[in-house]
């Protein structure tokens, strides 16, 4: 039953990211002829426009947002609530608080991670227009292994810091800023920007000028990020076992 | 399990920055009883108990409930199996409804009373389709005890259960706590209410400014515990005096030319040494559990 | 078995009342208690006392304390403890109740009354016979 705690806890910030992100890819395609008529300086594609405004704008930074939301809570927050003693007086251990709270979280990053290859090449077609699925599926991976790594920044953050809104102003804050430091000139040498990777953006799997995604993904940096984020979890319950409540 | 003791702890510390909560505290909860632990607020009641369930770590000493030690995570989740605790902190999830938070609990425990938990259902009269978040701190309390109650578990840890109920709910409290201890489960509660730990238990423990100041049985408190009243017509025995030497001596108190000793045992002896010692007026009284409380965390002398 | 509520009252034949804080064992409160009715009649040789948890629930002290109580009394020959059923009071002739003697004096009392008026003798006269008896013949030694 710790995984459908972790469920409900999560499930309203979820739903709402559902809704933001669906919600937002089938209103791009739906107005895709005013939204295009609007960039005034050239003549959109269709695929440029999606990628344009999903894999490398604002629907990007909602699900970046989302995963780094969904990742706060836990023991620190029941704390807060003073429902931590009655948590911990269960026959559980805190690797299991952990874990089970991850995995319904990295469980919910999945599904946001697919929703536009859901909802695009679906809704593509209504508007007489059409968005490869393969695309999709492909930006879907490099979504999901991202999202995973911020949810895992925000899962820390949760462990972290105590208050009720102080992890979630403090990984907004963080967020604002990492996106921010990453556009500065010389920066990828010290910090990937796992923006560009979701978008594939100066990457060399990632065609600009047909918009789309080329060649071998990179699973060794994929592998890498994924390797990260499970650090990132073994350290948070690590610290979390060592807390005191 | 051959250990006689439920909870037995050596030395546990528990040091907050500059604050010690907890002073190298040993107890030694007997099976098959009721204790009380007594202390005023803040006297670290709350931490010590706590540790015992793996909710806080220990800075120093140790300890075991039912046998397992409580510093290792693998044999603090092992002994929680057979342990229901009741805290101090009577918030439960607000999203969850009555019925939810019931099925939520129960999915951990293989000791699980059916029957209890629809007998206190319909007595604690909580509504299962209402949301934790509506119901009156009363109710929530009453829901945190029947979750703990509806079980068969080894030990019962409550910490201050009756905060928050009314009267006859007390009432009932007790009464399930006497049921439980009389099926074999240990019951370790800690209350500042001690009218009502004077009736049900067998032990106490009291604790005081995170140091264990009192363990002893209640059977015994009565019998032997006794006030004993010294009036002296000229200077009273100084702190050196053979009196304040003599066995069963637990706490001195002068008043002027009246010096008041809580004998633990042995007040007879201790008359005796004092008309020795030319008191002029002696007095042997019974003593209550309360009074003596007081006089041991009032202020020190 | 349902368990007894505080509303659903299952009365001991005594009514016992505790002090948990008169400077004496509850225990040996509730012996005394227990042994008083038993030397007064109010608890009669055969009658059943609650169960150890029964009473200890109806009571709302520990279980431990009314084991003991029993036990004791047991001991004492005033209890017999039936596993599960209760415990039965055991009083023995040589533990006649006070209120049995004066009873069983009353009928004896009754009987010579009856005698001495069916030889006519005159209530005054009876009384004065009983009067004499006490006042005149060497005083029983105070129980």
């Amino acid at each position: 039953m710790l995984w459908y705690k972790a469920w409900r806890e999560s499930r309203t910030r979820f739903l709402f990211s559902v809704l933001a992100i669906a919600g937002l890819c089938a209103g791009l395609v739906l107005y895709n002829k005013d939204a295009r008529a609007a960039f005034a300086d050239k003549q959109l594609s269709y695929a440029e426009y999606i990628w344009r405004i999903v894999y490398h704008g604002g629907v990007r930074d909602i699900f970046v947002l989302s995963a780094v939301v969904l990742g706060l809570g836990g023991l620190l927050r029941e704390r807060e609530q003073k429902t931590a003693g009655f948590a911990l007086a269960l026959p559980i251990s805190r690797w299991q608080w952990i874990v089970s709270r991850a995995a319904v979280g990295f469980a919910e990053v999945a599904v946001l991670s697919s929703l536009p290859a859901l909802v695009l090449p679906a809704v593509s077609s209504f508007v007489h227009q059409t968005y490869p699925l393969s695309q999709a599926l492909q930006f879907g991976l490099l979504w999901l292994v991202c999202g995973v790594l911020f949810f895992a920044l925000g899962f820390f953050l949760s462990v972290v810091l105590a208050g009720e809104y102080v992890a979630g102003i403090v990984s907004l804050v963080s967020l604002v800023l990492y996106s921010l430091l990453v556009e500065l000139p010389g920066m990828e040498k010290f910090l990937p920007d796992l923006y560009d990777v979701m978008s594939g953006a100066g990457m060399p799997y990632f065609r600009p000028q047909i918009s789309s995604l080329s060649g071998p993904l990179p699973l060794a940096l994929l592998a890498t990020i994924l390797l990260t984020a499970g650090a990132f979890v073994a350290i948070t319950s690590s610290i979390c076992a060592r807390q005191d409540f | 399990m051959n250990n006689p003791y439920v909870i037995e702890t050596q030395e546990l510390t528990k040091r907050f920055k500059q604050f010690e909560a907890v002073r190298s505290v040993s107890l030694r909860i007997f099976g098959g009883q009721i204790t009380g632990f007594l202390g005023r607020n803040g006297a670290g009641k709350t931490t010590t108990i706590k540790m015992l369930l793996g909710i806080t770590h220990p800075t120093s000493g140790s300890g075991t409930v039912l046998g397992h030690r409580i510093d290792i995570p693998k044999e603090s989740v092992e002994m929680r199996k057979h342990v229901a605790y009741v805290g101090e902190d009577k918030q439960l999830y607000p999203y969850m409804t009555v019925e939810e938070l019931i099925r939520f609990t129960k999915s951990f425990y293989t000791d699980w009373r059916p029957d209890l938990e629809r007998q206190l259902l319909k007595r604690y009269e909580l509504p299962p389709g209402r949301k934790i978040k509506s119901l009156s701190k009363g109710m929530r309390t009453k829901l945190a005890l029947l979750v703990a109650l509806a079980r068969r578990p080894a030990l019962l840890i409550l910490d201050e259960p009756s905060e928050g109920l009314d009267p006859v709910s007390v009432e009932d409290l007790l009464q399930s706590l006497v049921r439980t201890a009389s099926e074999g489960t240990a019951v370790f509660f800690s209350s500042h209410q001690i009218e009502e730990v004077e009736r049900i238990a067998d032990r106490i423990s009291m604790i005081d400014q995170g140091k264990l100041v009192m363990d002893f049985s209640l059977d015994q408190f009565r019998m032997n515990y006794r006030r004993v009243i010294l009036g002296f017509a000229s200077q009273p025995p100084t702190a050196g005096s053979e009196l304040f030497r003599m066995a069963g001596i637990d706490h001195v108190r002068a008043d002027g030319r009246q010096i008041t000793i809580l004998s633990s045992h042995n007040a007879e002896a201790i008359l005796e040494q004092a008309r020795h010692c030319h008191a002029v007026s002696v007095d042997v009284q019974p003593i209550t559990l309360r009074e003596v409380f007081l006089e041991k965390v009032g202020a020190d002398n | 078995m349902y368990i007894c509520t505080s509303s659903v009252v299952h009365s001991p034949p005594v009514i016992i009342k505790l002090h948990p804080s008169a400077g004496q064992p509850l225990y040996l409160q509730l012996m005394q208690q227990i042994r008083h009715a038993i030397e007064t009649g109010v608890l009669q040789h055969g009658d059943l006392l609650p169960g150890i948890r029964t009473l200890a629930e109806e009571l709302v002290i520990s279980h431990n304390t009314v084991a003991k109580a029993y036990s004791e009394l047991e001991h004492e020959g005033l209890l017999e403890l039936r596993h599960g059923s209760g415990a039965f009071v055991f009083a023995t002739r040589a533990m006649k109740s006070r209120a049995e003697k004066v009873r069983s004096a009353q009928d004896r009392v009754h009987e010579l009354v009856a005698d001495l008026r069916s030889e006519r003798l005159s209530e005054e006269e009876i009384h004065r016979l009983f009067e004499a008896e006490l006042f005149y013949s060497a005083p029983v030694a105070k129980e």
